[in-house]
C-alpha cells in the first residue's frame, strides 16, 4: 500500500470511529468521508481507496435506513482492528478487517438485505462517477470499480457530472466531419 | 464505402436513449458500415448478459449484430496493436511518480481497429482517450485541476503514441445524431407541437449528452445552433 494512501485511510477511519461513537452518528458527514479517498483512487487506482470509499458511503445509506438494526459494537472493533493494522503497516491484515467490516454492513437485519445488496452496488456506481469525472476514462472507470459502463453511463444521466467547457477539438470540425461521412 | 468504429459509449448512449434503429437507418441509407471489437462486445454485451439490468438492452445490440448492422471484427492483429497502444497511452502522464492508468484496453482497442482497418472515424462518447490523441495538453490540465497534483507528461512516449495513430478521427453520438437530425432520419419522431423540429434537436442532444455523451453545455449549444433545420 502506498504510504500517503496508508495515511489518508488511517486519518479517515479515526474520524468515521469517532463518527459512530456518537450516540446518532452524522450520515452526511460519513457520506463525506467517502469522497475523500477518491483522489487517491483515481490516482493510485488502488483496492484499497475504492473499497473505502464504498464502505463509508454504503455505511451511511445503511445507518440512514436502517440504523436501528447495524451493530454498532462490532462495526467499531473491526474498524478499530482495521485502524491498528495501518498503524502496523500491515496491508494484509488491514484488508481482512475491511472485508469483516462489509460482512457486518451486509448481515444488517435480513429485511434489508436486498437494500444492502443495492446500495453498495450503488456506492460502487457513485464513486464510480467521481473517478471519472477526476479524468479516467469510462470503461478504465466501470473497470476499477467492478461494475459495468451500462450502468455507471445510466447513473451519468441522473447527476451533473462537472465538465470543461469546450471540447478538444471545436464543435464545428466535428460536425463537418461527420457531415462528410455521409457523403 | 464508410466505415465507423464504435467504441462502447455510443451503443450504449443509442441504446439507453431508444435510438438504436439510427444505426440500421443509417447504413440502409448511406452504406455506411458500423464495426465494433471483441473486447468492446464483451463491454458492452457479454458483461450485462451475465446479470439482470441493461440484458434486454444487450440483446436489442444483439439483434444488430445478427443483422450485420454492426460487425465484430475479430483480427488478433488488433490485439497486438492494442496491448502496444495501451502500454503507452498508460504511461504517459504521471502523477506523484507513478503512472496514471487512464483509458481501458477496449477503447485502444477501437483506435488499434481504426488503424488496422483504415476506417473513416472512430465514434467515441468518453473525453479522456479523445484529448488523449488529440490534446493531450488539455488532458493534462484538466487532470491536474481535479486531481489538484502536478501532472508530468512524457512527451517521448506521448510522441510515440501520436505517431502510431497518425490519422485518427474521431466523432461522437452528438454530432452523429444531429447529422441524422439534418438528414431526416428522425422526422418520424417529430411532434405535432410549435416549434417541432427545434424541440426535437433539442430533446435528442440533451437525452446524449445525459446518457453518458461527454459534451459540454457551452459546446451542445453551439452544435444545436450550427445544425440545419
Amino acid at each position: 500500500m502506498e504510504t500517503i494512501v496508508r495515511q489518508d485511510i488511517l486519518e479517515l477511519l479515526k474520524e468515521a470511529l469517532k463518527l459512530l461513537s456518537e450516540e446518532n452518528p452524522n450520515v452526511n458527514e460519513l457520506k463525506n468521508l467517502s469522497n475523500r479517498t477518491v483522489h487517491n483512487a483515481s490516482i493510485f487506482q488502488d483496492e484499497d481507496s475504492i473499497s473505502f470509499a464504498i464502505l463509508m458511503y454504503s455505511l451511511s445509506k445503511v445507518i440512514e435506513r436502517a440504523g436501528e438494526y447495524v451493530d454498532y459494537d462490532k462495526l467499531i472493533a473491526s474498524l478499530s482492528c482495521a485502524a491498528k493494522a495501518l498503524e502496523k503497516d500491515q496491508g494484509l491484515q488491514y484488508r481482512v478487517c475491511t472485508a469483516a467490516t462489509f460482512d457486518i454492513v451486509r448481515s444488517t437485519d435480513g429485511t434489508y438485505k436486498q437494500y444492502i445488496q443495492d446500495v453498495m452496488m450503488q456506492a460502487a456506481v457513485k464513486k464510480g462517477s467521481a473517478v471519472y469525472a477526476h479524468g479516467i476514462s469510462a470503461a478504465r472507470t466501470a473497470e476499477l470499480l467492478g461494475i459495468s459502463l451500462w450502468e455507471l453511463q445510466s447513473y451519468l444521466s441522473a447527476t451533473e457530472v462537472p465538465e470543461d467547457d469546450v471540447d478538444a477539438t471545436s464543435v464545428r470540425q466535428r460536425l463537418a466531419l461527420t457531415r462528410r461521412l455521409f457523403e | 464505402m464508410t466505415h465507423i468504429i464504435l467504441d462502447s459509449g455510443p451503443v450504449i448512449t443509442h441504446s439507453l436513449n431508444g435510438i438504436l434503429w439510427l444505426f440500421d437507418t443509417v447504413k440502409d441509407h448511406f452504406g455506411i458500415t458500423f464495426s465494433i471489437t471483441e473486447s468492446v462486445k464483451h463491454e458492452i454485451i457479454d458483461h450485462p448478459l451475465a446479470g439482470k439490468r441493461f440484458k434486454l438492452e444487450a440483446m436489442q445490440v444483439m439483434q444488430l449484430m445478427r443483422k450485420g448492422t454492426i460487425d465484430v471484427l475479430d483480427d488478433p492483429r488488433i490485439d497486438e496493436m492494442t496491448k502496444e497502444m495501451l502500454a503507452l497511452a498508460n504511461s504517459c502522464y504521471f502523477a506523484r511518480g507513478k503512472p496514471l492508468q487512464l483509458v481501458h484496453y477496449a477503447e485502444m482497442s477501437a483506435i488499434a481497429a481504426f488503424l488496422l482497418r483504415k476506417a473513416d472515424v472512430v465514434m467515441i462518447d468518453e473525453r479522456t482517450t479523445r484529448y488523449l490523441f488529440e490534446n493531450p495538453d488539455k488532458l493534462r490540465h484538466v487532470l491536474e485541476h481535479k486531481l489538484h497534483t502536478k501532472i508530468d507528461l512524457d512527451k517521448a512516449t506521448l510522441l510515440k503514441l501520436r505517431k502510431m495513430a497518425k490519422g485518427i478521427a474521431f466523432t461522437r453520438s452528438a454530432e452523429f445524431a444531429a447529422v441524422c437530425f439534418e438528414k431526416k432520419l428522425l422526422d418520424p419522431l417529430l411532434p405535432k407541437i410549435p416549434k417541432a423540429k427545434e424541440n426535437l434537436l433539442d430533446a435528442l442532444l440533451w437525452a446524449i449528452k445525459l446518457n453518458g455523451c461527454a459534451i459540454s453545455n457551452k459546446d451542445l449549444e453551439t452544435l444545436a445552433r450550427l445544425v440545419q433545420k
